[in-house]
């Protein structure tokens, strides 16, 4: 038997005037879900994580929570919580109050509220400043302030939207893991939108990519990296090398393309194509290899060209290689271990065939 | 403020501007406060005729306004409509400016010009139109029509001030309050009102002040019975020279200096 989702949106639409913010979204979450939906600005992520949320109300389709219809019901009796990239803590309270706020709406009693609170305020780890006003706290700590105050009454689902976008690199990276631990102790569902790629992939168990209001792909991380199946997948989730081609066909477990810029590679199967169809090819930068002209490779797909760009990004070495006139591939090689080319040398770029990913457009 | 992140102070225009500028500009402002001040020494003289510069110093004139049961009882008249007129146009002003802020609903811009109006439009002519409102209601004189007419002549007052105090607050906080889980007036009254009390506050005082002396709708809307404190300073004078109108000038600007800077405190804190 198989879990009812927690969250199943059908077919939602949200219009404004004659623009569309969302269009025919559909998609379920589960119960223990981290669901990110990953997009560029203004592509209705947010807009889609409002609707669930209940303050954006939908001009079409259906939210069901646990089966049951709520597209209808006001925000407050969803029994989501909720966390905003500026915090929202209210001002005129404590940080204990602010925790406590959802527990007193919900009339919990006086000492379980303390208790609720403290544990929550340990859960984040900000024991001691209970009686502190948000004015007082980081921006990090005020943060942690929002998260406990959106698990402690343990809501059936946690929305975020893009909670760490206001913190600094490392703050951030700290606040991530925070979440994640968070996620996986408590067992929460999280729906998260964030327009940062890494964090989408450091920390979903899915991802929703959302583009001009539509929900264009979702996946696991894993799967938006290595298989993506779409071009704008490809572009959007980590750097690729995108190269055109046509599909030539099936054989020995392999599909073979042939590029437009000349030559035959192996990539991975895909039976739903037609021989002929337009396609193209996508190698993330560290899944090429870089030899020098004449040495023997085995079995791996093979490119020709010159060096026109080589620099030390830290832990990789970045090299740029014109494979023809007008196609470009960056390559990623680990700078510990790599060979270091000079600019205008010669070299073959050799890949492995599973490491060759077949796009539509 | 002009502090760059390391605490250095950037000049302002301010700190650039020549000390000729400067003696003008504290001239002009000597010009604008001195007719203010000059009642102050006047109030502490010990004759009953007003002269400058006074001569002695007694307490006899503020004797003679707080002994005085006409002064009295319309001190008292202009407390009971300024006390009435307040509370009435924070009923009305804080939701309108509320909404105001808040609302994307289609004619906002046409409420907003109607808010406004008792701003927009001359004090007389909005005075005359209350005075001719209210003898067709039949209250005219009474002190109800009094709190009315200045009720909503201080309405702008209050929405502007508030509308001030509500744009420093986060909306999402709002949002946030109604995912955790609290009604759409539950979220008004225990997270919107909190946020923005030392704003409804300020506007409570100056609506106060500017009810207490306010003199053109008063004369329309007064009578024998319910006359204000500044209507009576008014009269008074058109009959005799009265020495004790400096006294009584003297407090109300003491009334005004603390009501404004009680205000201005209570927005500072806000912002």
């Amino acid at each position: 038997m198989t879990a009812e989702p927690i969250v199943s949106i059908r077919n939602a639409s949200v219009v404004y005037g004659k623009v569309a913010a969302l269009q025919d979204a559909t998609i379920d979450i589960a119960k223990g879900d981290f669901l990110t939906l990953l997009g560029p600005s203004g592509s209705g992520k947010t807009t889609l994580l409002n609707a669930i949320a209940g303050v954006v109300p939908l001009s079409t389709g259906q939210l069901l929570v646990e089966g049951v219809d709520m597209t209808a019901v006001p925000p407050n009796r969803r029994g989501f919580g909720m966390v905003f990239q500026n915090y929202a803590l209210m001002p005129h309270l404590t940080v204990f109050e602010n925790i406590a706020f959802p527990l007193r709406i919900r009339r919990v009693a006086g000492e379980q509220v303390h208790r609720k609170v403290m544990e929550a305020l340990d859960l984040v780890r900000l024991t001691g400043l209970a009686e502190r006003r948000p004015k007082q706290l980081s921006g990090g700590q005020q943060q942690r302030v929002a998260l406990a105050r959106a698990v402690v009454y343990e809501p059936k689902v946690i929305l975020m939207d893009e909670p760490l976008g206001a913190l600094d690199k490392q703050l951030r990276e700290g606040l991530q893991g925070e979440i994640r631990h968070l996620h996986a102790m408590l067992g929460a569902t999280v729906v998260y939108v964030t327009h940062d790629q890494e964090e989408a992939l450091s920390m979903s168990t899915r991802i929703a990519l959302i583009s001009d209001a539509r929900i264009r792909e979702v996946g696991s991380p894993h799967d938006m990296y290595f298989r993506p199946r779409t071009a704008f997948t490809a572009g959007f989730v980590g750097t690729s090398n995108l190269m055109k081609g046509r599909y030539r066909g099936d054989a020995e477990g392999w599909s073979t393309v042939e590029l437009a810029g000349g030559g035959l590679v192996r990539g991975v199967p895909r039976t739903d194509l037609v021989a002929g169809a337009e396609i193209m090819v996508m190698l993330r930068p560290e899944a090429i290899d870089l030899l020098g002209p004449g040495e023997p490779t085995s079995g791996l797909n093979l490119l020709e060209g010159e060096v026109t760009d080589h620099s030390l990004q830290g832990t990789t070495w970045r090299t740029v290689i014109a494979v023809d006139t007008e196609t470009r591939i960056v390559v990623q090689r680990l700078s510990r271990v790599a060979r270091s080319f000079p600019l205008r040398s010669r070299v073959q770029l050799c890949w492995r065939p599973d490491d060759t990913v077949i796009l539509t457009q | 403020m002009s502090t760059t992140p390391t605490g250095t102070r950037r000049a302002t225009i301010i700190d650039r501007i020549s000390l000729p500028l400067k003696i003008v500009a504290g001239l002009v402002f000597a010009f604008l406060v001195a007719p203010s001040l000059v009642v102050i020494p006047m109030s502490f003289s010990d004759s009953r005729e007003i002269m400058f510069p006074p001569r002695g110093f007694s307490w006899m004139l503020y004797r003679e306004y707080f002994a005085g049961p006409e002064w009295v009882a319309s001190t008292i008249e202009s407390t009971v409509v300024a006390t009435g007129a307040t509370a009435l146009s924070l009923a009305a002003g804080v939701p309108v400016a509320y909404a105001l802020v808040r609302s994307r609903l289609f004619g906002m811009a046409i409420v907003r010009v109607f808010v406004m109006m008792p701003i927009l439009v001359p004090t007389i002519v909005f005075a005359l139109g209350l005075y001719i409102y209210f003898a067709r209601l039949g209250i005219s004189g009474s002190t109800l029509s009094l709190i009315l007419g200045h009720a909503v002549h201080n309405v702008p007052f209050v929405v502007l001030v508030v509308i001030a105090g509500l744009r420093q607050v986060n909306p999402n906080i709002e949002v946030a309050a109604q995912v955790l889980g609290a009604s759409v007036l539950r979220t008004f009254f225990s997270v919107v009102l909190p946020m923005i009390a030392s704003s409804i506050l300020a506007a409570g005082l100056f609506s106060f002040l500017i009810s207490f002396d306010e003199v053109v709708i008063a004369w329309f809307l007064s009578s024998p019975r319910t006359m204000t404190l500044p209507i009576k300073m008014y009269s008074s004078i058109q009959w005799e020279v009265s020495a004790v109108l400096s006294a009584i000038s003297t407090l109300l600007t003491l009334l005004s200096l603390v009501i404004c800077v009680v205000g201005v405190a209570l927005r500072e804190k806000e912002a």
